[in-house]
């Protein structure tokens, strides 16, 4: 008697278990789109046949806990809005008079926050020095060559140790070495 | 560009002075504009290269230091590194007026 009223309860949770979204027809960053295959043979290895109608039941797993999350009656399912983290899941199939099946294997996706822009408008804060670069043996070191006017946009794709390549047409050069690559401290 | 070598002797420490630790070089391209570090040669070497800088004219100095991180004073040397020729024109034609 007792095992009836579990096993009743989790009918009825079964039951009111949420239907799932569809999958998102185009990927994104926080959500997953979830596809399976229909089984084609009953735990037995007897044939199922193809227009049994089956009930999936998409399953979140944290740990070792799975928990029941929605179901559906295709081979698909969307999992929206998922926070930053790893999201794993498992399906199972019944059909309308059979028990559950076992779960299938596990699925995750791996929600990454998202890569903040560049940032924009980098420039020369202050009047600044313009540096050359010198390598000698095992060392890049800078020396000085002119100023660099305030404001001047520096070249975030550029940067050489704490440096940025800038424009070489808004230096001031202060003797007769002008090389091709000036660099400022900018920001 | 061009490689710069610089070649220098160590002097020899006497009974009053510190063994010698290192050369500091530094070079500059205007007397208006600092020093900047180029690098750190330790002893007994007294030579150094210094690869591809642009054509103008550079001035570099050597500062000995010793084993207590005293410095000695600085000894300059300046060389002008030539500018390459203009390239030549192109499309050059005579026609007929």
């Amino acid at each position: 008697m007792r095992v009836l009223l579990i096993l009743a309860a989790l009918v009825g949770f079964e039951a009111h278990a949420q239907t799932c979204p569809t999958a998102p027809q185009t990927p994104s960053r926080n959500t997953a789109s979830l596809s399976w295959v229909r089984p084609t043979q009953n735990a037995d290895g007897s044939a199922l046949a193809a227009n049994v109608p089956l009930t999936y039941t998409l399953y979140r797993r944290v740990g070792s806990t799975d928990t029941a999350v929605c179901t559906t009656n295709g081979t698909n399912a969307g999992q929206l809005n998922l926070a930053v983290g790893q999201h794993c899941w498992v399906v199972t199939a019944k059909t309308a008079s059979s028990a559950e099946s076992a779960k299938s294997n596990v699925a995750c996706k791996t929600v990454v926050d998202p890569t903040p822009g560049a940032p924009q408008n980098l420039t020369v804060a202050a009047d600044a020095t313009a540096w050359t670069i010198v390598q000698s043996r095992d060392r890049v070191a800078f020396v000085a060559v002119g100023t660099v006017a305030p404001g001047t946009q520096c070249d975030a794709n550029q940067p050489v140790l704490d440096k940025f390549v800038v424009p070489r047409a808004s230096v001031t050069f202060a003797g007769s070495v002008q090389p091709e690559v000036v660099l400022a401290s900018c920001g | 560009m061009s490689n710069v070598r610089l070649n220098w002797k160590l002097p020899t420490p006497n009974a009053r002075q510190r063994p010698i630790a290192r050369t500091k070089i530094e070079g500059r391209t205007s007397p208006s504009l600092p020093w900047g570090e180029i690098n750190l040669v330790d002893a007994p070497t007294q030579t150094l290269l210094i690869q591809d800088i642009a054509p103008g004219a550079w001035e570099f100095r050597a500062t000995v230091i010793d084993a207590g991180n005293v410095p000695s004073s600085s000894v300059t040397a300046g060389i002008d590194i030539a500018f390459d020729p203009p390239s030549p024109v192109t499309e050059f034609s005579a026609v007929l007026e």
